[in-house]
């Protein structure tokens, strides 16, 4: 039998591309076959129980698409939701964030480390704990807040089932859970300022609130794209913590784009409008990843 | 080449083995049945499963009964669809009554005829719920029990708003007056009836619908949005308008909402009739102490005549998947033979579905209402058994909640609701 020729080029080239072939293999499967399988599900009329049965199931084209883009509830309280609960977590999550962060970095304050630990822990807290929590501390009648409420003599409030405070009630809980991780990333970023610059600055006369809108904040720029990148990601595909908190409800007015896929495909069955959403959701987090890799492009240059 | 092949393996071997590490770990006679229940069916020494579970590991050595437990009903449904699907199923699974059409229509659970009919126990459940473990004349599951639904009253609450703690309402008139009069929010509301997404929301509602003369679905179509569903809707809204339920009943779990009642969060309530469970966690745990805490009644109607209550309860069935049919039911055998669901019902304030327990005097000892259940039963109803009645429930508990949010008024919400019921039906 003739011997494979290879040279000793190609032989290293091929020897080097081997290392990645458990990875890759690893990636295609967990990765790409689901993506793929999910965008075959989104085409067909698809139910859990049939799925399970393993009973065949239609090909409907677009109409999963179709539907989706008809759905009212999805439109007129799922996105809008969705966009209050990424917008208003990440921003104030990084507001929040970077403003310990330059606090907890000011040589005056005593017992830094220790301070940086404490807000972290609820970073480390697991979700589910942050949410029950939470909902206990927003209770009607036996909560923190409406004790405090009831003892200041005010009216309770049931925040969990009212339509105008449940998104902004949710989007605390993940401020608090998510702060201290912005936090990190700022503190990280605020070491790579020379001290030298502050120096000359404060000789210059500048004061403190100069020094972080001059220099403090135009240089941590970066640091904020990179943090911003991460928590619009991670919030965008929440779902643990407002499923234990709300289930979505009132009547999907703290619905988020993720829970109402979830809800779709597993709570009433309907795989093939979930795949859709999932499909969406998929679109919207390439488009957003896409977007962010050009402006971190930009800013590179 | 070489140092490529051996790479090669070495990758090959590394995504291979952990494939096999997770399979076969255990010895080559060791059999496992899977058993897929709900949170509330095992961990005790009375739970049926947990009986049959010991029985069966003593009868074959080598043999482990594995539980997979769920949390709450609908996770017990998610999970076997969704091991289905993985072609995982387990060996014995509970399936909540409502959802037999869909699961057998989807092709998930195996006819159980030739068991049931060499199963001397078979003959002893009452023929209604023979039935209804059917489907297209073949058999595929056993009753566990059933539970209905009942309206219960706070008797300490009532003394002290001034009424007669031995007169509950008749009426829907007289339960918004009785719950205006002992309301005193936040401590204590005056009605409860469960709001969040879940079964038991459409589940109670129904006896609102049909006590008012109406019906779910009526010759092939929603029945629910006419005039008697209207005036049931009517009520939930005017509960939450009045102030005298809060919309935390939305937000509440359906065990928390009871636990409400239980615990004098409530002034009354519908629960269902497991309801002693709950005030036995709030310390309310002999009949005694509980007929001094509570009056129980059929659920009041417009004119003050009982309606009907709502009857569910769970199944046990086999997988058609499972490749250990015989042991599966020689499983379920056990847990539903008359002793184990005889002890399991007292236990735990169950409607036993057997005609040998029905005069069995111990349940008027062990369940504090059990004559009211007695006198409910005749008029129970039941779900329609359809495979589309999940989207069916689903339509019906989102009207509900809008109409109790105020997003939406009781005639376009269930219309709309309507509407999508009659597409799905099609």
């Amino acid at each position: 039998m003739k011997q494979l020729s290879l040279s000793d080029k190609q032989r290293s080239v091929l020897f080097a591309y081997s290392f990645l072939l458990p990875l890759v293999a690893l990636y295609v499967f967990l990765m790409f076959y689901p993506v793929a399988r999910g965008a075959l599900w989104s085409l067909q009329d698809l139910s859990l129980a049939r799925l399970a049965g393993g009973r065949p199931s239609d090909y409907v084209g677009l109409d999963n698409y179709r539907q989706l883009f008809a759905d009212a509830t999805f439109w007129g309280k799922v996105v809008p939701n969705t966009i209050v609960f990424v917008a208003g977590s990440v921003g104030l999550q990084i507001a929040i964030g970077t403003a310990l962060a330059i606090l907890l970095n000011q040589r005056f304050i005593v017992g830094r480390r220790i301070m940086r630990s404490v807000v972290l822990l609820p970073w480390v807290t697991a979700n589910v704990i942050v949410a029950y929590s939470w909902v206990f501390i927003y209770d009607s009648r036996v909560g923190l807040l409406n004790t405090f409420l009831i003892d200041l003599g005010l009216n309770p409030v049931s925040v969990l089932t009212s339509r105008a405070l449940v998104m902004p009630a949710i989007v605390l809980a993940n401020v608090w859970k998510g702060t201290a991780f912005a936090m990190l990333v700022q503190s990280s970023g605020l070491q790579t300022i020379p001290d030298e610059l502050y120096q000359a600055a404060s000789i210059d006369g500048a004061g403190n609130w100069k020094m972080i809108t001059k220099i403090t904040l135009p240089l941590l720029r970066r640091f904020t794209l990179l943090n911003i990148l991460y928590a619009t990601m991670s919030t965008l595909n929440v779902f643990d913590l407002i499923y234990i908190m709300t289930g979505g409800g009132p009547l999907n007015n703290s619905s988020v784009v993720g829970l109402y896929m979830y809800q779709q495909a597993f709570t009433l069955g309907r795989f093939g409008y979930g795949a859709a959403i999932a499909m969406l959701l998929l679109a919207f987090n390439f488009l957003l990843t896409f977007g962010f890799l050009k402006w971190f492009g930009k800013e590179a240059q | 080449m070489r140092q490529f092949l051996s790479v090669f393996v070495l990758a090959a071997f590394v995504l291979v083995v952990p494939v096999f590490a997770g399979g076969d770990t255990e010895a080559d006679d060791a059999i496992e049945l899977t058993v897929l229940v709900g949170h509330w069916t095992v961990g005790a020494d009375d739970s049926p499963f947990e009986a049959a579970k010991r029985e069966l590991e003593s009868r074959y050595p080598g043999l482990t009964v594995v539980f997979d437990v769920q949390q709450g009903g609908g996770n017990v449904k998610s999970k076997l669809l969704n091991s289905a699907a993985a072609g995982e199923s387990p060996d014995v699974a509970m399936v909540d009554s409502n959802a037999l059409g869909e699961m057998v229509d989807a092709g998930l659970l195996a006819p159980i005829d030739s068991y049931v009919n060499d199963w001397a126990d078979w003959s002893d459940i009452l023929p209604n719920f023979q039935r209804a473990g059917s489907w297209d004349g073949a058999t595929y599951a056993v009753f566990m029990n059933t539970d209905l639904r009942v309206f219960v009253w706070n008797r300490q609450l009532f003394a002290a708003a001034g009424l007669d703690p031995d007169d509950g309402p008749e009426t829907w008139d007289q339960v918004l007056e009785i719950a205006r009069a002992v309301n005193d929010p936040p401590r204590v509301y005056g009605m409860m009836v469960p709001g969040g997404s879940s079964e038991h929301l459409a589940h109670r509602w129904y006896s609102f619908l049909w006590g008012a003369g109406g019906d779910i679905i009526a010759d092939g179509q929603a029945a629910f949005d006419r005039s008697s569903g209207v005036q049931a809707a009517q009520f939930y809204r005017d509960l939450i308008a009045s102030g005298v339920m809060p919309l935390d009943v939305l937000a509440a779990s359906p065990d928390d909402n009871d636990r409400g009642v239980a615990s004098g969060s409530y002034a009354m309530g519908v629960v269902g009739s497991w309801f002693y469970n709950y005030t036995r966690e709030a310390g309310i745990d002999t009949v005694d102490a509980f007929n001094e805490a509570f009056g129980v009644s059929a659920i009041p109607s417009p004119d003050g005549s009982p309606s009907p209550a709502g009857a569910g309860g769970w199944t046990v069935t086999i997988p058609a998947q499972s490749e250990q049919q015989d042991l599966a039911w020689e499983f379920i055998s056990i847990a539903m033979n008359r002793e184990n669901q005889r002890t399991w019902a007292i236990s735990r304030a169950y409607v036993p579905v057997r005609q040998s327990l029905a005069d069995d005097t111990a349940f008027t000892e062990s369940i504090p209402f059990y004559p009211v259940i007695e006198q409910t039963l005749p008029i129970a109803r039941t779900r329609p058994a359809i495979p589309e009645y999940p989207q069916v429930s689903a339509a019906i508990q989102t009207a509900l909640q809008s109409i109790m949010l105020g997003e939406s008024e009781v005639e376009p919400a269930l219309d709309a609701a309507a509407a999508q019921v009659n597409q799905v039906l099609q």
